[in-house]
């Protein structure tokens, strides 16, 4: 039995009958003794609150789920009045968009409640391209991340980051963290963590698909156009690339305890080390070694 | 309309309760009347199950029995032969590690109203991954059905001889898809009918599989018996299985075993016009 609370944090800033459900249903099948849902939603008409909370009542038996209403506000405000209100333990997010593989529960998260202290696990995602026949929505096709030569990380402004969505935080840890509320939704990028830095937190990375993202979902249905004007939004705010980066970790003492984490969970050698193994200097060190 | 479920529980009892959960939560405003009929083929004490099932026997109506492990294809041959009498036109088979949506019953009304009389199985939509298969996307016509969740017409049931019991596991609802085909009938596949099914994000990988000998060998000795049984050419392949394969003596005397029980051998007839093909999932 994990001891570790659960916290599934359930965005939803656009409606869709068919995506909400499939969302709570990825996360109703997780195989995990102490998950919750806060399910929050921002700027939704009174008629979509009504069949949400429709659909709501098919859970009751299947889901720890607790329904927050906020009008219509940037993600990264809603996620900052929430976060004060969890539980300690694990808090992860998603949105209409992402449906949870089984193991997301079963692997990632139990690997996470059982290191302890590891500030972010994460695993690998898969895109799903929808087409629409009639009411119905088909899956045309699937793209793995080893597919798309991305290996679990995107890549955001030449920069590579963790989907928030395929990752699993430590809730104290990410307390400490403003989300930046200027950003809208399509740029959700802005809430990715950098995982370049070991200077900021230790990751844990999981060797498995954990997720589905579907590129077509509720917030991929803007249009190229609108997709622009946010772009626009973001560059004449003068966006930072700082803006896209948490910072105010300080857990350098996590950063020792990988190799010992790889083995144990076997989990893929974490990014640093294999920065550190490949340095010049470290080179020069095993080529004097006997 | 009755709706006979067939369910095999092997070593269910941490799934059942969740399955159980979501049929009850199913919206109920549909002629749509399942039944449910268990056998287990495990050795958990069957009082576990019963308490299981006592709990939602407000909602739910079933039959419980008990029998040695003959393998998928035999179980659901042997609750078909025991149940069938109370059977109407279809009856389903489902796995027991799955959740219904909650407009599950109420899509395949839909769909059974406007159905081919054509119709021999059914697939349902396997969320969140699916099998890769191929479909028509306007007919609904696709090449097999899982047996993971798969609605069967009980007359083409009867008239196809059932599973063949040569199987143990994998592979015997593509044999089923296919002689339900060689007679005449289509297999089809409703996406908006879904169930919630548990398969890890490594299914795609075999590392997962791999760790048990026992699915493997059944899996590759039943590729055996398709190729064999349908003419498939696949000569590379088994002569991999046959000669490089790790399990390849477990798996000729599996195979032998099938070659010996199996049912039926005919080349590989398929009736389908595919139109607007997507590849299905991935």
């Amino acid at each position: 039995m994990v001891k570790k609370d659960w916290t599934i944090i359930g965005l939803i800033t656009d409606f869709d009958e068919g995506d909400v459900s499939e969302m709570l249903y990825s996360v109703a099948m997780q195989e995990y003794e102490r998950k919750n849902m806060i399910l929050a939603t921002s700027g939704l008409s009174e008629k979509n609150i009504s069949i949400l909370k429709n659909i709501l009542s098919h859970f009751s038996g299947l889901l720890d789920l607790e329904l927050k209403l906020y009008p219509e506000q940037p993600p990264g405000k809603t996620l900052n009045l929430i976060l004060p209100e969890v539980d300690d333990g694990l808090v992860s997010w998603i949105t209409p968009m992402d449906r949870y593989y089984f193991n997301f529960g079963s692997k990632l998260v139990r690997s996470m409640a059982k290191q302890g202290d590891i500030t972010m696990g994460y695993g690998k995602t898969v895109s799903a391209y929808p087409v629409e026949v009639g009411s119905v929505k088909h899956i045309e096709s699937k793209i793995f991340d080893e597919d798309k030569g991305l290996d679990c990380i995107q890549t955001v402004f030449d920069e590579k980051y963790v989907p928030l969505s395929a990752s699993v935080l430590q809730v104290d840890a990410i307390r400490a963290i403003r989300f930046n509320e200027r950003l809208r939704y399509l740029f959700g990028w802005g809430f990715v963590v950098d995982v370049r830095s070991s200077e900021k937190f230790s990751g844990l990375y999981v060797d498995d698909y954990v997720v589905e993202m579907c590129e077509d979902g509720i917030s991929g249905k803007a249009s190229p156009e609108k997709i622009a004007q946010e772009r626009q939004y973001v560059l004449n705010q003068k966006v930072l690339k700082e803006d896209f980066v948490v910072s105010g970790l300080e857990l350098e003492h996590h950063r020792k305890k990988h190799t010992m984490l790889e083995e144990r969970v076997g989990a893929r050698r974490y990014q640093l080390i294999d920065r550190i193994v490949d340095s010049r200097f470290f080179r020069f060190m095993r080529r004097c070694l006997p | 309309m009755n709706l006979p479920i067939q369910i095999i529980l092997y070593k269910s009892d941490g799934d059942l309760p969740r399955l159980l959960e979501s049929f009850q939560a199913c919206s109920s405003s549909t002629i749509i009347k399942p039944v449910f009929h268990f056998v287990q083929h495990d050795d958990i004490d069957a009082k576990k199950y019963l308490r299981i099932l006592d709990k939602f026997s407000r909602s739910c109506t079933y039959t419980f029995d008990t029998n040695e492990n003959v393998g998928f294809a035999s179980g659901h041959n042997w609750l078909f032969d025991k149940y069938a009498a109370s059977y109407d036109d279809f009856f389903m088979i489902l796995n027991p590690d799955t959740m219904f949506f909650f407009d599950f019953f109420i899509k395949l009304e839909r769909h059974l109203k406007e159905c081919s009389r054509l119709l021999g199985a059914v697939d349902m939509c396997q969320f969140p991954q699916e099998f890769p298969k191929l479909y028509d996307y306007e007919t609904l016509e696709t090449v097999w059905c899982s047996g993971t969740a798969m609605l069967i017409r009980m007359s083409v049931f009867q008239e196809i001889g059932g599973f063949d019991d040569a199987f143990f596991m994998y592979y015997e609802d593509t044999d089923l898809s296919w002689r339900i085909q060689y007679r005449g009938y289509k297999t089809y596949y409703f996406p908006d009918c879904k169930i919630v099914h548990k398969v890890g994000g490594s299914s795609r990988g075999d590392e997962e599989i791999e760790e048990n000998s026992f699915c493997v060998a059944h899996n590759l000795a039943g590729e055996l018996y398709m190729t064999s049984k349908y003419g498939l050419k696949n000569k590379g392949r088994v002569d991999w299985i046959l000669n490089e394969s790790a399990l390849k003596e477990e798996v000729k005397r599996i195979y032998g075993k099938m070659i010996s029980n199996g049912i039926e051998t005919h080349p590989r007839k398929n009736n389908m016009k595919m139109g607007n093909i997507l590849n299905h999932r991935w």
